[in-house]
């Protein structure tokens, strides 16, 4: 046997010898590969064992954390009323023991604030509150809190939507430098966590945000502000002289919903204002109002003006049922833009009598174009 | 001991109120989706029926269809759903649901309304 291997060597030597050069880079390359295609192999391998292995771990230790919190919900009046932090503590870790839940651990914990929040938005009462107490006893806000020094943006946004979710109040002075960061994701929940945790000025960051705020954004904070449970809208008025445009047109949309009436002089200024996103959000404010200030320079601004102007005009007027209003209605029933020709149409059919009255004479005498503009508007259906 | 079927596939959320409804002495049932929820409801019979809107195959709807729609059938249903649309909850309402309730809830309000559903069918 040994003879045999070392009769191959010797051949395979006196073959290395005597071939010819491109034999020789031949025969290395194919070992290289050869070496190499075996190597990604055992990688694969190794790295699919590996993450077999976490997969399996997490969903176990998934569904040791659901049985957990579903005891504690289940549980909660024994295990959370009329017991003191100590106590409730005591009880937790012994049911936590008996799952077998190594609470230490980074990515159990991960997992369980993870779970424990998905569970807690779709609770309310006391059993909310007592989650967010075990969210507190477990030290998962401090979790959060360390998260927000991570490079990753990802991360950092997850960690402030736990901490707003929660109500972390202590985290946010931590947020404000965030809300002006110019990542427009973590800009952005930023802002809503600071709007839910801060109870006494929730949009300070507004006087300082330079950054921009899209329409996506916008609808967010909106959405954050609706919903927050401490109620404080503040007069938005206050932000109308930042320098970002945005805040500017965030305000304008703002000051309508809320009908902030006290903000209408403001708005006329802005009525006229060099950015046509600007202007158009200050007449959608009036309309929102419901006032009959700004007619007048709206009507006198009008043939100047650009189409997106002219449309928010007209679409203004639609809320306005202002005599001096309807001559020019009638006039634009007739402009060649069809949008802005069937938006006077509209704006005409809410006049309840004389406007109806007026789009229903002209039907039958008019042409095609004129015929469909008049249907539609008189159509209360749409 | 009054016999309850839960129809909900948020596992977590279906744990929980297993649990809960079990603590409150009842035979509890359990089904992660629309399709396992009509062959239980097939072969069993429930004193109370609880599920989500959103499920997997078969809406939470159908399922009040289904069972209201089997002759003689008293058997109450309590809807618990995350939406809160006024025209899915009357819709819920005309196919005979006898309860509503939109998430985020209140577990003992749930509780409660099980123990007066019960008492009065």
């Amino acid at each position: 046997m040994e003879q045999t291997i070392y009769s191959l060597v010797n051949y395979l030597v006196l073959f290395w010898k005597n071939a010819p050069p491109v034999v020789k880079i031949s025969t290395a390359l194919l070992l290289l590969f050869t070496l190499v295609s075996i190597l990604t192999v055992v990688i694969v391998i190794f790295s699919r064992v590996i993450i077999s292995y976490k997969t399996r771990r997490n969903n176990d230790i998934t569904e040791r954390v659901k049985t957990f919190l579903s005891i504690m919900i289940a549980l909660e009046e024994e295990i959370f009323e009329a017991n003191t932090d100590e106590s409730i503590l005591n009880t937790i870790t012994a049911y936590l023991k008996e799952e077998h839940i190594k609470i230490k651990d980074s990515t159990t914990r991960q997992i369980l604030t993870q779970e424990l929040l998905l569970i807690h938005q779709e609770l309310a009462g006391n059993t909310a509150d007592n989650l967010r107490k075990l969210f507190f006893l477990l030290r998962l806000d401090k979790d959060a809190i360390r998260k927000l020094r991570r490079k990753d943006w990802l991360k950092k946004a997850k960690a402030i939507h736990v901490l707003a979710q929660m109500d972390v109040i202590e985290a946010v002075n931590l947020l404000l430098p965030y809300t002006n960061d110019a990542n427009p994701h973590l800009r952005m929940e930023a802002q809503m966590g600071y709007i839910q945790l801060h109870k006494d000025h929730p949009f300070d960051f507004l006087a300082y945000v330079d950054e921009d705020i899209s329409e996506w954004h916008q609808l967010n904070l909106f959405a954050t502000i609706a919903q927050n449970k401490n109620g404080i809208v503040p007069a938005f008025k206050t932000w109308l002289n930042s320098k970002n445009e945005y805040v500017i047109v965030f305000c304008l949309k703002m000051i309508g919903h809320y009908t902030q009436l006290d903000a209408i002089s403001d708005l006329l200024r802005f009525m006229q204002h060099p950015d046509v996103t600007i202007r158009c959000a200050a007449i959608f404010a009036l309309q929102k109002l419901e006032t009959e200030e700004g007619v007048a320079t709206a009507l006198t601004m009008f043939d100047t003006a650009d189409t997106d102007t002219k449309q928010a005009i007209l679409n203004f007027f639609t809320e306005i049922r202002a005599e001096s209003v309807k001559p020019f209605l009638k006039k634009n029933l007739f402009n060649d833009d069809f949008n802005l020709a069937l938006t006077a149409a509209k704006a005409l059919n809410n006049y309840p009598d004389s406007g109806r009255a007026f789009l229903e004479e002209l039907l039958p005498e008019t042409d095609n174009r004129m015929h469909k503009i008049i249907k539609h508007a008189l159509d209360n259906r749409i | 001991m009054a016999k309850i079927l839960l129809i909900e596939d948020d596992q977590l959320m279906l744990k929980a109120l297993e649990f809960r409804l079990k603590k409150d002495g009842y035979t509890v049932e359990t089904a992660p989706d629309g399709r396992v929820a009509m062959q239980l409801i097939d072969t069993n019979i429930y004193d109370l029926i609880i599920t989500d809107i959103m499920i997997p195959f078969a809406s939470g709807l159908e399922i009040v269809s289904k069972v209201k729609s089997r002759p003689g059938n008293t058997t109450p249903v309590i809807i618990l759903s995350g939406v809160g649309l006024e025209s899915t909850v009357l819709e819920a309402f005309k196919l005979g649901a006898d309860d509503y309730m939109t998430k985020p809830f209140i577990i003992n309000e749930l509780s409660v309304r099980v123990r007066k559903l019960l008492k009065s069918f």
